[in-house]
Parts: structure tokens; sequence; C-alpha cells
């Protein structure tokens, strides 16, 4: 009884100072390249270049070539976190498959830890050296020719005769696939992981097919991880630089390389409304933040019990 | 004619043999259940009539069909796993009326039969609260309730209770019974708890390493076991060294002292073993008994009952008792002597003939 009446309890300060000291390094980071840097945004936003307060910065509002920009990063980000979110989804839901080899698995997870944090310049530079205008895959498919009729020689596989072209939006949802689909890979394999083949068993147990299985169960049970996921490949894609910078020299206006040319200082630049354009941004990642970690939330606790 | 009929089953994954020559024929209404440790191929038998594992070899069939290659959604066949495996997003009713609707049944049946379902299983309150909103024993009753909508021809229960506590388990014990008998289901139950074999089972499938050890009443396997493995797997029983003393008169030697143990001439020759449950053991002399005498090694308590070891030359022999007001507990060390009928022991060369 004594014990009991002396033991700490979670609602004690003291208890929960203590335990507060192991986590001061990450409240540290979070202050100062998460808090301070928000808040020198936020306020910068508000702000002209004389440190006043103006609602100036949010002209662009009325711009549509910024406009035009959102809708670009929306359309890229959306189109991409859709393609590699399909694609990695079956991915995933090949390696995790009962009779899936154990090899195929490891290799497949690994890539994708690989591929999922390639990006920026390497990634721009492996795809203009293999797919740029004389890259070496776009060699190998020009090189495929036949004789035609009067002596001609026909090429039909020259992909820049058919309208492709890696440094357009084209190219670009092209390059950000790539990392975005082994990102899908794995983020939704501990959510397939999680379904029980008891559940398949069950259903089939019940007289059910294995498409009303998939309707009614699995994707039912997976639908919020899915789409958490593909939300979280919408901000990855959303929030990407480089690579768009190093494949495309700034010729597509995302709202990332707007704010680069704004902040970096160049004739026309003004920091404060690149501020602007990055809150704008702050606000379209929370929202999809926020609606992640909401439907993991709701898998997590279907998938406990 | 038997409902369901399992014959020359074998199962084996890569060079394993998982289940060896199970045969076995179950009368409709007839509740089976399938006794043995881990890995004996208890729950391999009973996948294999649920239709998630096909035979290496042999047949299942019920109701004279051969069901030996039908998947497991064209099998009719209710299954209640031990994870229960209830489907997370939907709510109790759905979950009792998921197999209707997938069968297209109408709203108004699949309404009418999901209410009937939980009324069986005493569980109406609880129609709109999802799994993890449910205790282990009312999932589990939950899916049973499930499995039983359907209306399957034989329900099949893979160690339903081993995931809950004592006293649950005994709650559902009955409960499982009674809805069995109120239905006249066909059950197949997979255990390795012989307690919840035995109070639940017309019949007991007594297996070991893939192999069909007995097949019998849970009195006749108790009683008369066919082996030494079911003597010793299913509750305590003493396996005592003896010597063959005078095989016409039907006496072996435990050590200096002579026992009584009946016909054995069949074993003369062979090293033999002599079994007697300690339940028969009594405290004291009795004439025309076996008298044992020796010294208390051990006394354990185990609430109703109170397991007394005592060292005769050398041989440990355990004695039952209950646990009554008037028992005089012995102390250790204390000479003792104890006394079982001639009647309550046989010998064994290892397997009983």
């Amino acid at each position: 009884m004594k014990k009991t009446r002396n033991r700490k309890l979670p609602g004690n300060s003291q208890w929960q100072w203590k335990n507060l000291i192991g986590l001061l390094p990450f409240f540290l980071f979070i202050a100062f390249f998460l808090v301070m840097p928000s808040l020198t945004l936020f306020s910068g936003a508000f702000q002209d270049v004389d440190g006043h307060f103006t609602l100036a910065n949010f002209s662009f509002l009325q711009n549509t070539f910024a406009l035009k920009s959102y809708l670009t990063s929306v359309w890229v980000s959306l189109i991409t976190s859709v393609i590699g979110g399909v694609f990695g989804f079956f991915v995933a839901y090949a390696i995790t498959a009962e009779r899936a080899p154990r090899w195929m698995r490891n290799v497949l997870t690994t890539f994708s830890g690989l591929a999922a944090n390639f990006g920026g310049v390497p990634l721009a530079f492996a795809f203009i050296a293999t797919l740029g205008r004389t890259g070496f895959i776009t060699a190998l498919l020009k090189g495929i020719c036949f004789n035609g009729a009067g002596g001609t020689t026909i090429c039909p596989f020259n992909p820049y005769e058919h309208g492709f072209n890696l440094y357009s939006v084209t190219g670009l949802i092209l390059a950000y696939t790539y990392f975005q689909f082994p990102l899908m890979v794995l983020t939704i394999t501990p959510a397939l992981e999680g379904l029980k083949r008891e559940w398949s068993e069950a259903s089939a147990n019940l007289g059910s097919s294995s498409s009303q299985y998939w309707r009614y169960v699995a994707l039912p049970v997976l639908w919020p991880s899915l789409l958490g996921a593909t939300i979280l490949l919408f901000g990855n894609a959303f929030g990407a630089y480089a690579t768009a910078q190093a494949l495309t020299g700034g010729s597509i206006y995302l709202v990332t390389i707007m704010i680069g040319q704004q902040i970096r200082g160049d004739v026309l630049g003004n920091p404060n409304e690149g501020y602007a354009l990055a809150f704008g941004m702050v606000v379209i990642m929370s929202i999809t933040i926020f609606l992640y970690v909401m439907l993991q939330r709701k898998t997590t606790r279907w998938i406990k019990s | 004619m038997a409902q369901l009929e399992l014959t020359n089953i074998t199962k084996s994954f890569g060079g394993t043999i998982a289940v060896q020559n199970f045969n076995l024929a179950i009368e409709t209404g007839e509740f089976i259940s399938f006794l043995g440790p881990s890995g004996c191929g208890k729950t391999t038998t009973l996948r294999m009539v649920a239709g998630f594992e096909i035979p290496t070899s042999g047949t299942v069939t019920l109701d004279g069909v051969d069901l030996t290659n039908l998947p497991p959604n064209k099998r009719n066949m209710g299954m209640v796993f031990q994870s229960y495996a209830l489907f997370p997003n939907m709510t109790a009713a759905q979950n009792v009326g998921y197999g209707l609707k997938v069968a297209g049944k109408p709203k108004d049946e699949i309404d009418q039969r999901v209410d009937e379902m939980l009324e069986l299983i005493q569980m109406r309150d609880f129609s709109r609260r999802y799994p993890n909103q449910l205790s282990g024993g009312q999932q589990q009753r939950l899916a049973l309730a499930r499995s039983l909508a359907i209306r399957p021809k034989v329900l099949l229960l893979d160690e339903p209770l081993s995931a809950l506590d004592a006293k649950i388990r005994l709650e559902l014990r009955q409960e499982i019974r009674r809805i069995q008998r109120q239905l006249g289901i066909t059950t197949i139950y997979v255990t390795h708890d012989q307690e919840e074999a035995f109070s639940l089972s017309d019949r007991v499938v007594v297996m070991s390493r893939g192999l069909i050890q007995q097949v019998d009443t849970p009195i006749q396997i108790y009683n008369h076991p066919a082996s030494d493995f079911v003597a010793e797997f299913v509750g305590h029983i003493n396996l005592l060294p003896v010597e063959v003393a005078q095989a016409k008169e039907g006496l072996v030697r435990l050590g200096s002292q002579l026992i009584r143990a009946g016909q054995f001439e069949h074993l003369n020759g062979r090293p033999v073993r002599l079994a007697v449950r300690p339940e028969e053991l009594k405290s004291g002399f009795a004439e025309g008994a076996n008298n044992l005498t020796g010294k208390i090694e051990s006394v354990t308590y185990l609430g109703a009952i109170v397991r007394v070891h005592v060292d005769v030359d050398g041989h440990l022999v355990s004695l039952e008792m209950f646990n009554e007001r008037s028992l005089n507990i012995p102390a250790v060390g204390q000479p003792y002597q104890i006394n079982f009928p001639v009647e309550a022991c046989w010998l064994t060369n290892g397997e009983k003939e």
C-alpha cells in the first residue's frame, strides 16, 4: 500500500519533466529548423522590404502567372501521386503476397528505399542521360530502323518524333514517378501486411469470391492507408524543387521554382513575395498532412482490433 | 451413411508429412474434437476439410459429394478462427450478414437472419458495435454467429477459445455446446486442451505426429487409452517400470513389492510398464487390492485436488486426493501406504494391444 501511495503517477509534473528531458534534442531541432523558419516565413509574407505590415505580397493571387504555377504544381503532384500510388500499390501487393519469394521482397524493398530518396540533380541527370535528346535509350530507340518503300529508311521509335520531350511537364511527371512509386511501396507495405490472412479465409469460407473480398473487406480496410499514402506522395511532389529545376532549367513554372527565383535575389526578385508564395504552399501542405494523419489513425485503429 | 467422410487423407509440405492415412466418418449432428499437441496435424486436417489446403492424397466427401478439390467458398462450411477473423471495417451486424450479402440474399432476409443469430448469441444490443469495441469473448461469439448465419452443413472451430481467459473459456464452451445442440449441426472442434475436448465432444480423435492414435468417446479414451501416448497425453498417469515376477499368476514387481496386474502372458519376455491413474490410488491398506508402501516425497496443492508423490522403492508414484476438510495431509518423509484395485491398472510394452 505504501508503495502505491508514493509511486509517481503519469499525472505528476515531476514524472513528466523527467521523461521530457529525453525529448529535448528533438524539441530544439523543431524549434530551430521548423518553428523559427516558419515564423520568419509567415511574418515575411505580411511585410514589405522595409518591414512594414502589408498584404501586397499576396497580390500574386491576381497574377495568372503565379496562379498557373500553383495549378501546374498541383497537377504534376496529383498525376504523379496517382500514377506512383497505383503502380506502387501493385508492387507492394506483389511482394507481400503469401507466395512471393523472400528474395524478391528484399530486393524490391531495398530498391524502394534507395529510389524513394534518389531525387534532385542526380535524378535529373540520370533521366537526361537515358531519355534526354542524346540519352542512351533515346539513341537506342532511334537506331531501330527499317528499310521503307523506295529505298527510304524508317526509324519509327524515336520518342522525340512522337511528341515526347523530357524537358516538359511529361518528362517531369516521368522523373517524379521514379521516386513516387517506391515511396508508395514503402508506405503501403505495412498496411498490406496488416491485412490478416484469416480475413480472406473467413471471407472465402462465408462464400465470397476474391473480388468480393477485395471490394467489401480488403479495400475498405486499406482505403484510409491508400488515400493517406497518396496524399503523402502528393506532398512529396508538391514540395520538390531540385529535380524540376535541374531537368527543365526553370522553364516550367512550378511554385517551388517561382519561390526560388524570388528568394535567390534575381533582378526582379522579391523575397517577401517568395514568402507569400511559400505561405500558400504551407497552407496546402498543412491540409494534406492533416488529412494524412487523420486517415492513418483510422487505419491503425482498424488493424489493431 | 456418414455425413462427412475423410478417406485416406495424407498431406505433406515439401518432404514433411503433416497428416498421414487419416480416416474418419462423422455422423450428422455429431460433435467431434481433434485433440493433440502442437504440430500433430489437427489444424491441417481441419483446413483440408474447409478447403484451405488440398490433400496430397485421399478424399473429403460431404453427403456423398466429393469436395476434395472444391474451393472453400463452394463448400458451405462455417469456420471459426482462433483469432476471430472478424472484419474490422464492419459492425457486428454487418459481420454476421456478410455471408448472406455476398450470396446476394435480399436485405429483409439478411436483416431477419442477423437478428436471429445475434439473439442466439445474446448480443442483439451490440449489433452496431465494431469488433474493436467488443471483448474477446464477445468477438468470438460474434464469429460463431457469423459462421452459422449462412446455415452451413458443417461447423469448423479452430482452437476458438485459446486466446481467451479461463473463466470466459468455460462460459463460451458451454455456449458453443448449447448452440450446437440447439441447431443440431455437425461440428469439428480443434483443440490441444483435453478438458475442452472431453467436455464438449461426442467423440474425440487423438492425434500425434500426423497420425490418428485413437477415435472414441471421451470416457473410453480416458479409461481405455489405445497407446502409451494417449494414456500420457490424456490426464495424468503413472507409468511405472516393473519386472514380470510370475506371469501365470499375473504378478509383477515394482522394486521389491509385488503387484497383481491381471493377464499379461502376451508380454512375456519384454520390458513392461504398469499404468495406473493417480485418482485410482488411495491411502491406507485395502483387502484384495494392490498395496504398496513407501514414503512421502512431495505434496502439491492444486486447489480442489492435492497431489502426493510417494517414493516406492526408488520409483515415484503419484496419487490425487480431493481436498476435503477431513483430509489428513501427510508430511514429506513420512512412511505411507497406498492401494489400488487390480482392475484399475494395466500393463503396457509401449503400444497397448
